[in-house]
């Protein structure tokens, strides 16, 4: 079954009233829409909470309009960005850029990070922008993907205690590993290479 | 679509991603109050669209599920008080405390501390396990008082917090001369004297509050080094060697019998601060499906491989990781 197929399944379940989707859409996607206007709303902790309802409020309003064409995380972050847009014309602050983490092009510190000799210590805004793109790859995964490679590699966690966590075995925990490790790999090399593009552009036109 | 060599990718991404920290999380009253919002909203459309298809339902019943759903899971946290915090595991020398920092006792293994005690080894560490979750290692010569469960200072030498089980991961925040250090699920090490403190970072992150330099998180082997002037710089560090040795030599013992050797591998890993390879799909398959026969008590390859070999295994170590393959 296919990541969209799934996520038109959870959409027709919403919209048949099932209490149980409901838990499961707010579970699998809150964290990561709140993180994903957090970064574009720097950080401002009120703004995040009135966009991020605004979205729900608007996904859950238009649920039969989501054909499953793309994931239902890139379904929400495009109402995310609109409600965005609204808030900062709003505010007046509408001459403002928004940049987003995966389009700026001062990320190409968090690319050039990547080709430091060991003898080249990193800044603490290269280690903070690399740190960003890693998350930002982390979310745009299917969320149990998410979960299991931050559990495993940022938090230490044994294959164990993921397969109590997730209610599955131990075997069945390394083959999600290895699926979310490639998905990661693919992730975050379409982020650097946009990254790059990105930069290659503000040189070629300076 | 992933090209190229999967093994190299896969090593690429665990390198990646040890050096990352965690995602950030929103705000629990946030996280509740959108819930509630959004829940309402979804309610309300489900409502009309069922009198739109000739049903009624009762707004108090659609109202005491929303309080239902108000309701999540949190994490258990415990503020009250224990006159004891933890319990003394082993020591292999002679480790004291005191109430005040002036006449001293002789600590016995399993015996439990106290509250507000001192603590001190001589010429032998020790290791403790903490009511509030982890083990805590300390160096020989080396002097803490544990403030509570969870807090302890640290007066001289050096400790390493293990965070222990995930599903229950212990905290601990660590006050020195040169700060307070706070973990997020970790293994790290704090050392203070005079001179200066430092801070290693095994896995996980931590968060050290200094008096001049402010706050500054470290991550997986990232060492931060806090001169008495007040300059914090931050290095690089393997997860595993020498920096890490003495801790080695006072791992808690581990009770694996009945487990699958992939917990007693993992555990070893975490052990030596190395990633866990395997040279072939048949060798995980067996860690992977048979039960551990026989115990292993310390972070010792020669250990490790007298169990391995009872299932036709072995393991090395290369640099940063863990070999483990079939027996030729």
């Amino acid at each position: 079954m296919s990541g969209h197929s799934i996520d038109k399944k959870l959409v027709k379940r919403l919209l048949r009233h099932d209490e149980v989707a409901f838990r499961e859409f707010f579970d699998l996607y809150f964290e990561r829409l709140h993180r994903f206007a957090s970064r574009r709303l720097n950080q401002d902790k009120e703004s995040t909470k009135d966009v991020v309802q605004s979205t729900l409020m608007k996904a859950i309003k238009n649920l039969s309009g989501y054909r499953g064409e793309a994931s239902l995380y890139t379904w929400l972050c495009t109402i995310c960005r609109h409600e965005i847009s609204d808030l900062l014309r709003k505010k007046h602050r509408s001459d403002e850029r928004l940049l987003f983490v995966e389009d700026l092009p001062e990320n190409q510190g968090a690319l050039d990070s990547l080709f430091l000799s060991e003898s080249e210590p990193e800044s603490a805004a290269q280690r903070s922008e690399r740190i960003t793109l890693i998350q930002v790859a982390l979310d745009k995964l299917p969320t149990h993907y998410g979960d299991a490679l931050e559990w495993k590699y940022i938090y230490g966690y044994s294959t164990a205690d993921i397969a109590q966590r997730l209610g599955m075995g131990n075997e069945a925990v390394q083959s999600l590993l290895a699926r979310a490790r490639r998905a990661f790999h693919d992730a975050y090399s379409v982020l650097l290479d946009s990254v790059t593009d990105i930069s290659i552009q503000g040189r070629t036109k300076a | 679509m992933t090209h190229g060599n999967p093994k190299k990718h896969d090593t690429m991404v665990e390198h990646i991603l040890s050096g990352a920290a965690p995602r950030p999380s929103a705000p629990e009253d946030d996280r509740e109050a959108i819930f509630s919002e959004v829940h309402s909203q979804w309610s309300a459309l489900g409502k009309s669209r069922q009198r739109k298809r000739g049903f009624v339902i009762a707004s108090a019943i659609a109202a005491s599920f929303a309080l239902v759903l108000f309701i999540f899971v949190q994490p258990q946290q415990s503020d009250t008080p224990t006159a004891t915090v933890a319990t003394l595991l082993n020591s292999a020398g002679s480790l004291s405390q005191s109430a005040q920092g002036d006449t001293w006792q002789r600590l016995n293994t399993h015996d439990r501390v106290r509250s507000g005690y001192h603590l001190k080894t001589a010429v032998e560490g020790g290791v403790f396990a903490l009511d509030s979750g982890g083990n805590l290692r300390l160096k020989a010569d080396t002097h803490i008082v544990f403030l509570d469960a969870s807090h302890i200072r640290l007066e001289s030498g050096a400790v390493y917090f293990d965070s222990g089980s995930h599903t229950k991961p212990g905290k601990i925040t660590i006050q020195a001369s040169g700060g307070t250090v706070q973990n997020i699920g970790t293994q790290f090490a704090v050392q203070s004297d005079e001179s200066k403190m430092r801070v290693l970072v095994r896995s996980g992150w931590v968060s050290w509050t200094t008096p001049h330099a402010g706050l500054t998180q470290l991550a997986a082997r990232e060492s931060g080094t806090l001169s008495s002037t007040g300059q914090l710089t931050v290095d690089q560090i393997d997860s595993y060697g020498d920096p890490w040795a003495w801790t080695e030599e006072m791992t808690p013992a581990f009770d694996h019998s009945g487990k699958k050797i992939i917990t007693l591998l993992e555990w070893f890993a975490r052990e030596t601060g190395r990633s866990l390879k395997f040279a072939s799909s048949e060798a995980q398959k067996i860690a992977l499906t048979q039960t551990i026969h026989g115990s292993i008590n310390t972070a010792s390859l020669d250990e490790l491989n007298r169990t391995l070999e009872t299932v036709d295994l072995t393991s090395r170590f290369r640099e940063e990781t863990i070999v483990v393959s079939m027996l030729q």
